[in-house]
C-alpha cells in the first residue's frame, strides 16, 4: 500500500514537471476551470453550465492520471478538452446570469410602469382637511 | 517476394476494411461556427469567434495530417466547444444589450415617478394653501356679516352659511319696500359677499305673511326681487344669485344662504 502511494506521489511530482511541458494545456485548463467555478453562481441552477464544468473537472483529473503514468499525449488532449469545456461553462454561466438580470430588470421596469399608471400617493399637508 | 505480395494485399484489404475515421465533432464544429458567424450579435463576440476559427483550423489540420488520430479527435472536440462558446458569447452580448436597455427604462421610469410625485405634492400644497386662504376669507366674511348689525343670526348648515334676519328689519310691514334704516346693514352684507371667497347666494323669504293687497307668495316673491336689487346695487354680482326652492324650508324668515364653490374644482397652476 505504502509502495503504491509512493509510486503515485512520484508520478504526481513528475506529472507536475511534465505539466508545464504540455504546451501549457494543463495550466490553461486549471485557469479556465477556476474562472468557470467563480462564475458558477451567476448561472444559478443552470444544468448545462454545471454539466460542462463537471465534465471539465473530470477531464482534468483524468489528464493528471494519464500524466502520472507517462501518457503525455492523452493528458494533453484531455487537458485541452477540459479547457474548452470549462470556457463553455463560463460562457453559459455569464449568458444565463445576464439573461436573468435582464429579466429581473424588465420585471422591475414593468412594475414601475404599473406604478406610473396609478395616481400618485401624496400625503395631505399637515393641518389640511 | 510472395510474402511481400501477401503483405501488400493484406495491407490493402485492411485499408479498405478500416478507412481513416473522421471525428463526428468536426462537421458539427464547422456548422456551429457558421451559425455563430451568422448571429446578429457576431460582431460583439469577435474574440470568441477568432478562438473558434483557430480551433477549427487546427482540427482540420490535425485531421489532414493524421486522419482519425486521437489528437484529431481532441482538436475536433475542442473546435466544437469553442464554436459553441462563440455562439453563446453572441447571446451574452444580446442579453447585455437587453439588460442595458431595461436598466435605462427603469432609470427613466424612476425619474418619471419622482417628477410625478413632486408635481402631486406641489399640487397638494397649492390646494392646501388655496383652502386655507378660502377658510380665512370665509371666516372674515362671517365676521363681516356679524358686524352688519342686522339683529339676525348666522348659522352654518349643510347648504352653507345662513344669515337669518327679520323681514320687518328690512321691509316695511306688509310691503316689499326696503326700509331706509336698513341700508347700512344691506351695505355691510353686500360688502361681506363681495369680499369673501367665490360663492353662490340663495334668498329664501317666508311666504305666509299677508301683504297690503298682495297674497303671501306674491309678497315673498317681490321681497326676494327687491333684496337682490338692493344687494346688486351695492356691488354684488348678479350671477351669484341662485333661484330658491318653490317653498321655503321650515323656520325661514328672510334668509340669505351663502354657498361656497367646491374647493376641489378650483383651478391649480400646472
Amino acid at each position: 500500500m505504502k509502495r503504491r502511494a509512493l509510486i503515485l506521489g512520484c508520478s504526481a511530482a513528475l506529472g507536475g514537471c511534465a505539466a508545464a511541458s504540455l504546451d501549457g494545456a494543463i495550466p490553461a485548463a486549471e485557469t479556465a476551470i477556476a474562472r468557470a467555478a467563480a462564475g458558477e453562481g451567476q448561472a444559478g441552477e443552470d444544468l448545462a453550465a454545471s454539466v460542462y464544468l463537471a465534465l471539465a473537472r473530470r477531464e482534468l483529473a483524468e489528464a493528471y492520471a494519464r500524466l502520472a503514468i507517462g501518457d503525455e499525449g492523452a493528458a494533453r488532449g484531455l487537458a485541452r478538452r477540459a479547457r474548452a469545456d470549462a470556457d463553455l461553462a463560463a460562457a453559459l454561466a455569464a449568458e444565463i446570469g445576464a439573461r436573468d438580470a435582464a429579466k429581473r430588470t424588465s420585471d422591475h421596469a414593468d412594475a414601475l410602469g404599473s406604478e406610473l399608471a396609478k395616481p400618485p400617493r401624496v400625503e395631505a399637508p399637515e393641518g389640511a382637511r | 517476394m510472395i510474402q511481400k505480395r501477401v503483405a501488400a494485399v493484406a495491407a490493402l484489404a485492411l485499408g479498405c476494411a478500416a478507412p481513416p475515421r473522421t471525428p463526428a465533432d468536426l462537421p458539427a464544429a464547422r456548422a456551429a461556427l457558421e451559425e455563430a458567424r451568422r448571429s446578429p450579435f457576431a460582431a460583439e463576440a469577435r474574440e470568441a469567434l477568432l478562438d473558434a476559427s483557430a480551433s477549427l483550423a487546427r482540427a482540420e489540420r490535425d485531421q489532414r495530417r493524421e486522419p482519425g488520430s486521437p489528437e484529431a479527435f481532441d482538436s475536433a472536440y475542442v473546435a466544437l466547444r469553442d464554436a459553441e462558446r462563440a455562439r453563446v458569447s453572441g447571446l451574452y452580448a444580446a442579453e447585455r444589450a437587453a439588460l442595458a436597455a431595461q436598466r435605462a427604462a427603469v432609470s427613466r421610469r424612476e425619474q418619471e415617478i419622482v417628477e410625478r410625485d413632486a408635481r402631486a405634492r406641489e399640487q397638494a400644497r397649492q390646494l392646501d394653501a388655496h383652502r386655507r386662504a378660502r377658510e380665512a376669507r370665509d371666516a372674515a366674511r362671517r365676521e363681516a356679516l356679524a358686524r352688519a348689525n342686522t339683529g339676525g343670526s348666522i348659522e352654518r348648515d349643510p347648504a352653507g352659511t345662513r344669515l337669518r334676519i327679520s323681514a320687518d328689519a328690512v321691509f316695511w310691514p306688509g310691503s316689499a319696500v326696503v326700509r331706509v334704516d336698513s341700508y347700512a346693514s344691506l351695505g355691510a352684507i353686500a360688502a361681506a359677499l363681495r369680499a369673501g371667497p367665490p360663492c353662490s347666494v340663495t334668498i329664501e323669504v317666508l311666504d305666509d305673511a299677508e301683504g297690503y293687497g298682495l297674497d303671501p307668495r306674491a309678497l315673498a316673491h317681490r321681497r326676494k326681487i327687491r333684496l337682490v336689487e338692493a344687494l346688486t346695487a351695492r356691488g354684488v354680482r348678479a350671477d351669484v344669485f341662485e333661484p330658491s326652492t318653490r317653498r321655503p324650508p321650515r323656520g325661514v324668515e328672510l334668509d340669505i344662504v351663502i354657498t361656497e364653490q367646491a374647493i376641489d374644482g378650483a383651478p391649480i397652476a400646472p
